[in-house]
């Protein structure tokens, strides 16, 4: 959020005297979260990793925060401290990383296939409106039509692999993160 | 003009990767981190889809949620996922902004919210 401070004064507004505000956040230095991509048996892995980095670094530094209203040169946020600049006492910070594997056994089999299955899916579509929507000026930031058209060939071929081979998803070690921080405070009036 | 976050993060999206990130070892520890508790009145602001909203239902007795966020498209299918996890008696939804609740002064027990502010 842009206002964080405005944000906070709401829900303390809102809360009962000796109640609680909290928050789940996620964090992360610039919104990136590490993300393992399995390797599958295709041509082209390091290549959409390579493509896929320098993409979103570029995207991230300066398309992503003005379409979500967000500026990317604030500082990182720190939820304890506006919490306690927003009056909140005892403040208390717990965190857990939370990892998504596919191929992990405690996850059935059907829908962990479809869980990396709709991810590339998701991720696919996501690109193809990147480039409608911004690929001219992706261009002009070095992110070239070229190298987009080559990671779109590369993610729709291991979509397609997947897709056919579901079986194949739980045997890689594609790992997806969450890195989840919980803050809470008291609030005092 | 900022985009409605639903144009950005697909409710289907956001709703398959909470729920795998919240694995059910993990609730007891987010009910504590959070300060959740049975009997609480509870908002949940920027409630997206109501992941949190009904994770929190599914676990919690004798709770009244409110879920607000000012997204109608997100509300719409936290109202779906409501009906279809049987918690609408403790789970209701507003339309509201953030920085502006649509709520009185010293109403809930609990204010939380997830990757919001």
């Amino acid at each position: 959020m842009s206002d964080v401070a405005q944000a906070l004064r709401e829900q303390v507004r809102v809360a009962i005297p000796g109640g609680t505000v909290s928050a789940v956040a996620c964090f992360c230095h610039g919104g990136g979260l590490p993300h393992y991509h399995g390797r599958y048996p295709l041509a082209g892995n390091q290549r959409i990793d390579e493509l896929s980095v320098k993409l979103d670094r570029i995207w991230r530094k300066n398309i992503r925060p003005e379409l979500l209203g967000v500026d990317h040169t604030v500082p990182n946020l720190d939820l304890a401290w506006q919490f306690k600049e927003a009056g909140l006492q005892e403040v208390q910070v717990n965190g857990h990383l939370s990892l998504v594997s596919p191929g992990d056994n405690r996850i059935p089999a059907v829908e962990g296939a479809n869980y990396a299955i709709i991810r590339q899916k998701k991720a696919l579509d996501r690109l193809v409106q990147m480039q409608e929507k911004h690929g001219r000026r992706l261009a002009r930031l070095g992110f070239s039509q070229v190298e987009f058209e080559e990671l779109l060939k590369l993610k729709r071929a291991r979509l397609r692999y997947m897709q056919e081979q579901g079986d194949e998803v739980r045997q890689v070690m594609e790992v997806f993160t969450y890195a989840l921080l919980m803050v809470k405070g008291k609030v005092i009036k | 003009m900022p985009q409605p976050q639903s144009d950005y993060f697909e409710g289907e999206f956001m709703e398959l990767s909470w729920r795998h990130a919240y694995r059910p070892e993990l609730v007891p520890l987010l009910m504590s981190y959070l300060g959740a508790q049975d009997g609480m009145s509870i908002l949940e602001v920027g409630c997206g889809t109501g992941f949190l909203s009904r994770l929190l239902a599914k676990n919690l007795d004798d709770v009244h949620i409110i879920g607000l966020d000012s997204d109608e498209k997100l509300l719409a299918m936290a109202g779906e996922m409501v009906a279809r996890d049987g918690v609408g008696k403790k789970v209701s939804l507003r339309k509201g902004d953030a920085y502006e609740l649509p709520l009185a002064d010293n109403s809930f027990d609990l204010v939380t919210s997830q990757t919001l502010l």
